[in-house]
């Protein structure tokens, strides 16, 4: 095995532009140094304050909590559950379940404004919505509705990663989504923005309908090239089954600011319906032991901890988010077992907004490490509606290739003919689709 | 900044811009992360003790300065606070440039495909020029592992860029 190639060394060799403006910006930012060991000092003191004011301060239980069952009548006049929970609007709920393990209402019709405190004591709280819908929060302001068989819920504060039947989205302050029928999946997805939001309220950067983990292109189909070629085939299953738009965030012009807190829309089973009273902060916790092992790079207990996560929470929101970093972890450790898991995830999560990156590295996987073109081609083809850019054009590429492999040369032809004509087609690869497609016997024209 | 102070910087600023453009991947922004690295050289620079050379003591703090900002830059993108960087075709400018600029992310994107490990021990043998010996002296693993992680490191290295469309 040779070294990497001398290009690759010196394209990752700084610039003297670059050398310049770090020299420089070192220099300035060692004249500031000397205040920052103060700065700091006062921020550790005053952090400290602030723990043992809140330790003296923090209440001691929930308080008054409403019997399990009871209705609640929603009004202008704050309803306070626990310390951290406030409840207005105009509608009628009732509490499931309210106390230091957390609070449960269900929405039965019109509106209810939650301001959750993102700081404070048992703050974990769900609002369970006709439709199989719930809204678990962590810490945030939003608004659930359900009037006249149409619910929608809107953020005011913080972000919310929406995950039902259909897929999942993120939505950020000023944004809403909606579902009606009883059934959020399938319906037409409404955004628009909330009155208020925008004092002070921090905003989804740009490109923050992206899903949670590793956000690529998305798998709208607007997306695509305009200028690729159609190649005429089939549109594939997921992507004709997914009506609902995903939500598309306001564009933040700089850099926001942190969220005051998070919040999830999580769908539920019906059959299961204790899942949602399980801690969405153990939920959390388990997740985030998933995530750091995957940003440790520790491959094989991403996967054992991943696998764990799935079988403790098979439904929600995280569960395709685990799920990919299982698929990923099991690249690094074993390529096969990683194709068989990605092949799992698609037919499981058939409308995840993942799907686009599951699905491109499903068939790179194939046909990469396993070179198998029979297992790549499908997902390749796939990847051609669900995907756009670059990876559009490769997939139209890698398609091509695997066609000519499999012996279908009408298939090999139209594709590597739509990656040539992509205007996203990395230029190295050119050569080869070129000898590629002059090596195809001449298409018989009748 | 003290004369000694400024001729460090002066003296390093291009290998540790390379090693973080390298070890860090397209998500972290360079520049950034190697004035974190003097921050911290600078300041625990009272405490090097001259058991390895002044480049191998930058080396590890580069290496720990490069990490912390991959998981950072990791759990922003996954919370969706930072998006993937705009591909370079985007940008204005001079052909070669923009060539350049795409060869690099394809280089830091096929780097970043492999493990923390196996990035670091073909980055310094192969991008730096250590042998196995140095490198793992760097690294502190023994010589063989190096050229264990060499081979993997290799052969992943070369298919992340087949995938990228570049042939190695």
């Amino acid at each position: 095995m040779s070294e990497i190639p001398q290009w690759a060394r010196e394209a990752t060799e700084p610039s003297d532009i670059e050398v310049a403006r770090l020299q420089a910006a070192v220099r300035a930012g060692d004249r500031a140094a000397p205040s920052r060991a103060p700065l700091w000092a006062a921020v550790g003191a005053a952090t400290a304050l602030l723990i043992v004011g809140f330790l003296l301060l923090a209440p001691t239980g929930y308080g008054p909590a409403p019997t399990p069952g009871s209705p609640l009548t929603l009004s202008e006049q704050p309803v306070e559950l626990g310390p951290s929970i406030a409840l207005t609007g105009d509608g009628e709920a009732t509490a499931l379940e309210a106390g230091e393990a957390g609070t449960v209402i269900a929405l039965r019709t019109g509106t209810v404004t939650a301001e959750v405190d993102p700081e404070g004591a048992f703050r974990a709280f769900t609002v369970q919505a006709p439709g199989d819908v719930a809204v678990s929060v962590v810490g945030t302001r939003f608004t659930v509705s359900w009037v006249d068989d149409q619910g929608s819920v809107a953020v005011e504060r913080g972000r919310v990663a929406v995950s039902e039947p259909a897929g999942s989205h993120t939505l950020g302050a000023g944004e809403s989504w909606s579902w009606n029928g009883g059934v959020a999946a399938g319906e037409e997805s409404l955004v628009r923005p909330v009155p208020g939001a925008a004092d002070g309220a921090p905003e989804l950067p740009s490109g923050g309908d992206r899903p949670p983990v590793s956000p690529r292109e998305a798998p709208d189909a607007k997306a695509r090239d305009p200028k690729a070629p159609e190649l005429g085939m089939s549109p594939p299953e997921a992507a004709s089954a997914d009506p609902v738009v995903a939500p598309t965030p306001r564009l933040a012009p700089e850099t926001p600011a942190e969220p005051e807190a998070v919040a999830v829309v999580e769908a539920l089973t019906p059959s299961n319906p204790a899942l949602v009273k399980k801690s969405d902060l153990a939920q959390a916790s388990a997740f985030g032991r998933v995530l750091d092992a995957a940003e440790e790079e520790r491959w094989a207990d991403t996967v054992d901890l991943a696998e764990r996560f799935l079988a403790t929470y098979p439904v929600g929101s995280l569960a395709p988010a685990a799920g990919w970093h299982r698929i990923e972890a099991l690249q690094h450790e074993d390529p096969k077992a990683a194709v068989a898991a990605a092949a799992m995830w698609l037919a499981t999560y058939r409308s995840d907004t993942r799907r686009a990156d599951v699905v491109y590295l499903h068939a790179t996987l194939a046909y990469d490490r396993l070179e198998d073109c029979a297992t790549a081609a499908p997902s390749y083809e796939e990847a051609t509606a669900i995907t756009s850019g670059e990876r559009q054009a490769k997939s139209f590429a890698f398609l091509g290739l695997c066609a000519k492999e499999l012996g279908d040369a009408a298939l090999a032809r139209r594709s590597i003919d739509a990656a040539i004509a992509h205007s996203s087609l990395p230029r190295p690869l050119l050569p080869a689709l070129k000898r590629a497609r002059a090596s195809l016997p001449q298409e018989v024209i009748r | 900044m003290t004369d000694a102070r400024a001729r460090f910087c002066e003296q390093y600023a291009a290998d540790v811009l390379r090693w973080v453009i390298r070890l860090g991947g397209p998500h972290v922004h360079a520049e950034d992360v190697a004035q974190d690295v003097f921050t911290v050289a600078l300041r625990r620079m009272s405490t090097f003790r001259g058991d390895s050379s002044e480049r191998t003591w930058l080396f590890s703090i580069t290496r720990n300065v490069v990490r912390n900002a991959r998981r950072r830059s990791a759990l922003r993108r996954f919370v969706g606070f930072d998006s993937l960087p705009e591909p370079p075709s985007s940008e204005p400018g001079p052909s070669e440039r923009l060539e350049s600029a795409r060869r690099r992310a394809a280089v830091q994107r096929s780097l970043g495909k492999l493990s923390t490990a196996h990035r670091e021990a073909l980055v310094l043998v192969d991008m730096e020029g250590h042998t196995a010996k140095e490198a793992g002296a760097m690294l502190a693993v023994p010589e063989g592992t190096i050229s264990s992680r060499l081979h993997h490191a290799r052969k992943a290295f070369a298919a992340a860029l087949k995938r990228e469309g570049i042939e190695g």
